[in-house]
């Protein structure tokens, strides 16, 4: 309309122009000078709404300037924060196999049902539809959803995939399926101190699951990927796979047929025998394999809630972490040094009294009984505590704590559970020992052990005088491939012959008419039995003793070593509490193992 | 706007910058010529005035293709005019095609994830039947249903004899 306006003026002053000239030139001067300044007025305008574009363009592209470039990184960042989506991806925790590959102990995903009360809705609908689905009483699903809540509460844990199915089927408001894994122990309880248990966060909290939990937890992965608004995948966005690392199966050296049999016979041998408590271990002493550990008492490791604070110390691993005095089972250890030493033979004589005046304090037999002259076989035979004060003072303490060092004694035996204490063990470098030390503990008293490292200490005998590092996991299956542990040699502690002669000696202990009960037909047992009388704080009390016994077999082709420990029995004796044990034991391993008899 | 407007452009041609153009507009001009007829139709042009047109050669056109025309080479106008419905065709087809594979794409993820979603839950079925498998397999079970169910009992040592046998 300007323009228009403009036009017209310009035309009215051109008319008043030629009004006053009357020449057509002039008139035409003063109409084109007139369109001169109509367009000199355009222009400017032109160029002024240009100007505000341009201005408007350069704030635009300042702005863009300063979010993508300037301040890009900030926001790249608060971009990448609300799309950005790490949904973790849990590493299989490995599994527990007896040496024949049976599970142990597994884990398995089971679904949780939990509800959000809040947008359940109609209550009574959900718990009439659910309490037939999830086998829960409709009052007890009632009390969980009633009054609703914000938080979300479990209706039921470890539901099978059937059921899962079921309530998914349902597909009722503010009921939800969580995954979640779950330790099982297809055995129940099996080998429960060995095997330890996993807390809710599945890291090991004792026994083997505790020391290999590294091993067996494996590592965790993520993806990294974007999520849309209403929290869901996008499928064209970034996603960047970072696989987990599953845990390592533990292949053991534990043989579940073995470990069942040893703990029934434990717990018949507890409560045949009103013991407090026991363990049997059985051993292979070429390899160092653990095939059963049995403790009595154990614990549940089927139950909801596996731990029990007033109940803490049956959750150790005990063959590690109890020593106890091992009394005359140890004899045949020092015997076997002062044979190696050649300070003895089988058949050096040595006069038994019944008593035996060493630095002041008088030392007797444990039935008080003078056997008169005997051999070293004599003096296993009898247990005597005379004979071996006498030997003991034969080899004097540096050659007798050296062997003892040597057969393991006193240090921990790396079998890798946790836990594990060295066992006490005084040496003339200790300003508490005595002569009378050297004298008690040629007979087990005044020193103590693990039952592992008596174990180790006697398959030495077994092993043609090696010490092999005793061990309950035999290999690995990850997902590198299968990585098999070899047997550990430690160390020759004494000679081939040394070991044979002991086990000779050994038999002849087993097979003396007070153990001829006891005996397998057709297999020859090499055993010594054992009773120790517990430390008070004032003494010993013979009333309360351990009750033991180690055996190898078969005598002519050692396969098996065992020991048999009962704590607080009855009748006190290792012969009469151990030595019926020992029997059925060897029986069941004789004939589980095929082993033919050798007489 | 009912007027009409018109500048002139340096080289002394009329650039015609209404949208349209009044019926009278080039009567009154040709009225304007034939009125004064001693006056030429086609004076010789200076700075700043227009020219005016000669009777009856006046054919209005388009102003915009009067600027293609007087701004572009004519291969150029003739590229312009045939290769640009083309160039938006094609153009079109391209953006169709990768929205279609983009769409394909977007359903075939969403797939992969509910399969990968079926997949995880067998697998759980698995693991599940496994351990039911496992269980069924203990000693534990095994010893309970010979025992609790098909009425097996243990037997005492004196019960049982070995046998030597021929190797």
């Amino acid at each position: 309309m300007a323009y228009v306006h403009t036009l017209r003026s310009t035309s009215r002053t051109a008319r008043g122009l030629a009004a006053v000239t009357s020449s057509d030139d002039q008139v035409m001067e003063a109409a084109a000078r007139a369109e001169v300044v109509a367009t000199r007025g355009l222009q400017t305008r032109l160029l002024l709404i240009c100007a505000l574009f341009l201005g408007c363009a350069v704030v635009l592209v300042w702005r863009l300037f300063t979010l993508q470039v300037r301040e890009g990184v900030h926001y790249q960042q608060l971009g990448d924060a609300e799309r950005r989506a790490e949904i973790p991806i849990a590493a299989r925790r490995g599994a527990l196999l007896d040496t024949n590959g049976n599970p142990l102990a597994v884990t398995v995903r089971y679904d949780s049902v939990y509800a959000l009360g809040s947008l359940v809705g109609d209550v009574d609908r959900v718990v009439a539809q659910l309490s037939p689905v999830l086998d829960v009483p409709v009052a007890r699903l009632r009390s969980l959803l009633d009054p609703p809540t914000e938080r979300p509460v479990v209706l039921r844990s470890r539901v099978p995939s059937a059921v899962a199915e079921r309530v998914k089927q349902l597909e009722l408001p503010g009921i939800y399926l969580d995954a979640e894994p779950i330790r099982q122990y297809p055995e129940g309880s099996l080998a429960a101190q060995v095997l330890g248990f996993v807390g809710h966060d599945f890291n090991g909290l004792s026994g083997l699951e505790l020391s290999f939990d590294h091993e067996l937890a494996g590592t965790p992965g993520a993806i990294d990927t974007e999520r849309d608004t209403s929290g869901q995948e996008i499928s064209l966005g970034r996603r960047l796979l970072t696989p987990p690392r599953e845990g390592s199966d533990l292949v053991l050296t534990i043989d579940r047929y073995m470990q069942r049999v040893a703990e029934r016979l434990l717990n018949q041998a507890v409560l045949d025998n009103h013991a407090s408590g026991g363990l049997i271990l059985i051993g292979e002493p070429r390899t160092g394999n653990i095939l059963a550990a049995a403790n009595s008492p154990t614990y549940n490791l089927t139950a909801d809630e596996i731990f029990d604070p007033r109940q803490a110390d049956r959750y150790k691993s005990k063959i590690v972490t109890d020593q106890y005095e091992p009394g005359s089972t140890l004899k045949t250890i020092a015997m076997a040094s002062a044979i190696d030493q050649g300070v003895v033979s089988p058949g050096t004589m040595m006069n038994d009294t019944g008593s035996i005046n060493v630095a002041g304090t008088i030392i007797r037999n444990w039935n008080y009984a003078a056997n008169g002259p005997s051999t070293m076989t004599d003096v296993l035979v009898h247990s005597s505590n005379v004979g071996m004060s006498w030997l003991s003072g034969q080899l004097g303490p540096d050659r007798l704590y050296d062997y003892y060092a040597r057969f393991g004694l006193g240090q921990p035996t790396g079998v890798r559970l946790p836990g594990e204490v060295t066992g006490t063990m005084r040496t003339p470098r200790d300003a508490a020992w005595t002569r009378i030390d050297l004298a008690t503990n040629a007979f087990g008293q005044g020193i103590a052990v693990t039952p592992v490292q008596l174990l180790q200490a006697v398959s030495v005998f077994a092993n043609d005088g090696q010490l092999v590092q005793p061990r309950l996991v035999r290999g690995l299956r990850g997902p590198d491939g299968v990585e098999e542990l070899s047997p550990r040699v430690v160390r020759q502690v004494v000679s081939p012959k040394t070991a044979r002669t002991l086990l000779q000696m050994m038999v002849t202990v087993h097979e003396q008419p007070a153990l001829q009960p006891y005996r397998v037909a057709g297999y020859h047992i090499a055993a010594k039995t054992g009773t120790a009388d517990t430390p008070t704080n004032v003494g010993y009390n013979t009333d309360l003793t351990v009750g033991s016994l180690v055996a190898i077999l078969p005598a002519e082709q050692p396969r098996f070593v065992v020991l048999i420990r009962l704590d607080g029995p009855e009748k006190l004796y290792g012969g009469i509490v151990a030595a019926p044990v020992l029997k059925e034991l060897a029986q069941e391993l004789v004939t589980y193992y095929r082993v033919p008899p050798t007489n | 706007m009912t007027g009409r407007s018109a500048i002139t452009s340096p080289a002394g041609r009329v650039r015609s910058a209404g949208s349209s153009r009044p019926p009278d507009a080039g009567q009154r001009r040709r009225g304007r010529a034939e009125t004064a007829p001693s006056r030429p139709a086609t004076t010789k042009s200076r700075p700043g005035l227009s020219p005016r047109p000669a009777v009856g050669s006046i054919r209005p056109r388009p102003a915009a293709l009067e600027w293609q025309e007087s701004s572009l080479p004519l291969l150029g106008r003739l590229r312009a005019a045939g290769w640009l419905p083309t160039a938006l065709l094609a153009v079109s087809v391209v953006a169709l095609v990768y929205l279609l594979e983009t769409s394909g794409v977007a359903t075939t993820g969403y797939d992969i994830q509910r399969l990968q979603a079926e997949r995880a839950d067998w697998q759980l079925r698995n693991e599940q039947l496994r351990l039911e498998l496992a269980k069924r397999r203990s000693l534990t079970w095994v010893e309970s249903e010979a025992t609790s169910r098909l009425g097996m009992q243990r037997p005492d040592s004196g019960s049982l004899t070995y046998l030597r046998t021929p190797r």
